[in-house]
């Protein structure tokens, strides 16, 4: 596999490292992007040398801030008010369209090897998910979580609820605060929280330590577990996820969708960020918090 | 607020405050209490001005649970443990029934309410009363709360709700003997999202609604119903449909030499009577 230039490919120790590499754009998502994460899965998993694969991000501020809101504006089209679809586009269509959307992470999930998150920074949205549905996931102590989209008329995604549990997973949906990686590994998002600069070596070491159980054994076991997931009703879950994103993105307000939008349009994504973020600051369980709340 | 006598209905700080007042007798929950909660839901899930809904209980507590006096289905005869001249099936029939209707038509019916519920949980919690407070979808206990499902002492069923959020071990744990637990043991279980002191309580929950409301009301609502259906998808309806089966088979399934002691000390000393009896083995 050749490296593309927003996704990065380097096997080392047994695995390889896979790097969402957009460190301009705290790795924010882009549908070619997730497309590309696709095929360096692929290449992983036809390689007998890679046993497991490392999943990180760039640069060392963020693993991925989610999905895009502002590079992509090439394709961002005019809403159509007061109806909140995109103008020419009809929702059916916009469902359709949704459905794809979310194959990625259940392919993480399925991934016949073992995938570490390396999670080191902000892990939002989309990056949020990437890092939940991966099979073992290890934080930075700088590491950010969070679904902050919802501000903005977005959805949140089910692994929150399996991982955190319905109280936890919820109390944080609903709002779309951050948490710290210490709050993270409390509520069971993350396995172990380290020093940013061992992170990855740390993550290896799992990799090495993986490589010396029999390659089928490893498979079978994984199966046991993400299958019996999916058996407990874990798939149809994602299923209606999905079916309740494309509804929450057909459902957008006017009055209060289209203040972000012209504000973005006029002023760029950082004044649209803070208008979306302005009134929940400061965050009350973000690493900037003081730790109290 | 209209004309309820078993709660108060009190608007305030983008919600709702339903309080559950029965104080004098720790606020156990009667078939009229149940039927006003529904009422006073309905007017919150009209009411645009309510984001979130955040329920308490008045005085010392938030509830004992279910209201003895309307509990069974009369006086048992031995040795099959049911009203004289009864049929088992009819008997079975009867509590099943009111088990849907309190599990189905009620309990999910919260649990898919399209704004947040916030229990606000002081105090002690039992039976069915910790069934509403860890079904609600936010739960926030005092630091003095006591959580526990110590009917099961008497021949009673639990809730699959424990299970859920407590997983299996833990819930087996305080399920099998109806053992309390405080509200640090139920912040390790997760049953709760956090632990406060009593006298921030409720200024905590109405904190917590102030910040839901900041979020567009379509999108709260379709990320609670992401988390709700995706539990449903995964079977917590089945399991409640089928938890209202066995909550009954439980309490037909009384025997005479656990039950008629119990019988015999209420009928000397009234309901405290009947709770001491039940509860004095586990005090050792």
């Amino acid at each position: 596999m050749a490296d593309t230039d927003e996704i990065l490919y380097d096997k080392q120790r047994r695995g390889v490292l896979i790097t969402l590499n957009r460190p301009a754009a705290m790795n924010a998502a882009t549908r070619p992007m997730l497309h590309r994460l696709g095929r360096a899965l692929d290449d992983a998993v036809a390689d007998p040398e890679v046993r497991a694969i490392v999943l990180t991000g760039a640069g060392g501020r963020a693993f991925s801030t989610g999905m895009d809101q502002g590079g992509g504006a090439a394709h961002r089209r005019e809403m159509d008010w007061p109806y909140g679809v995109r103008a020419g586009e009809a929702a059916a269509d916009f469902i359709e369209n949704y459905r794809g959307h979310e194959a990625i992470f259940m392919r993480i999930f399925e991934c016949p090897k073992p995938i570490i998150g390396a999670i080191n920074g902000y892990a939002m949205g989309v990056g949020s998910w990437m890092s939940l549905f991966t099979h073992i996931t290890i934080a930075s102590e700088n590491a950010v979580f969070a679904q902050p989209e919802v501000r903005h008329g977005s959805n949140t995604g089910f692994i929150w609820s399996l991982l955190a549990g319905f109280k936890d997973g919820l109390r944080y949906s609903l709002t779309g605060d951050h948490i710290d990686a210490q709050e993270a590994l409390r509520i069971g998002l993350v396995n172990q929280v380290v020093p940013a600069e061992h992170l990855l070596d740390e993550c290896f070491a799992i990799v090495e330590r993986i490589a010396l159980v029999p390659p089928e054994t490893v498979k079978l076991n994984l199966q046991l577990a993400t299958m019996g997931m999916q058996m407990m009703g874990f798939k149809d879950a994602w299923t209606i996820d999905g079916q309740l994103s494309a509804a929450a993105h057909t459902l957008l307000r006017e009055e209060l969708r289209r203040p972000l939008d012209e504000k973005r349009k006029a002023e760029g994504t950082r004044a649209y960020l803070q208008m979306r973020d302005g009134a929940f600051q400061p965050e009350p369980f973000g690493p900037r918090a003081g730790k109290k709340a | 607020m209209t004309n309820f006598t078993t709660i108060l209905f009190d608007k305030q700080r983008r919600g709702v405050l339903l309080t559950l007042n029965r104080p004098a007798i720790r606020n156990a929950i009667n078939r009229r209490m149940k039927d006003e909660l529904g009422a006073a839901l309905e007017l919150a899930r009209g009411d645009d001005e309510i984001r979130a809904v955040v329920i308490t209980g008045a005085g010392a507590g938030f509830s004992s649970g279910d209201d003895m006096n309307e509990a069974g289905v009369g006086a048992p005869v031995w040795p099959y443990g049911i009203p004289e001249g009864s049929a088992l099936g009819e008997v079975y029939n009867q509590l099943r029934d009111r088990q849907r209707q309190e599990k189905i038509d009620e309990q999910l019916q919260r649990w898919q309410f399209p704004k947040p519920i916030i229990a606000a949980v002081h105090g002690f919690c039992l039976g069915s009363a910790s069934w509403l407070a860890l079904s609600s979808h936010l739960t926030i206990a005092a630091d003095d709360a006591v959580f526990g499902q110590p009917q099961v002492r008497h021949s009673d069923g639990t809730d699959f709700i424990w299970t859920v959020l407590g997983k299996f071990k833990n819930a087996l744990r305080y399920g099998l003997t109806g053992d309390s637990l405080d509200a640090k043991e139920a912040l390790r279980l997760r049953l709760v999202n956090k632990v406060v002191l009593r006298e921030q309580l409720l200024d905590e929950c109405f904190r917590l609604v102030e910040r839901i409301a900041l979020v567009p009301p379509d999108t709260v609502k379709i990320n609670l119903q992401k988390a709700t259906s995706g539990y449903e998808m995964m079977g917590l309806d089945k399991a409640w449909a089928l938890n209202a089966e066995l909550s009954a088979l439980a309490q037909l399934s009384r025997r005479e030499e656990f039950y008629a002691p119990l019988e015999a000390a209420r009928q000397q000393g009234g309901w405290k009577g009947f709770f001491d009896k039940r509860d004095e083995p586990f005090k050792k």
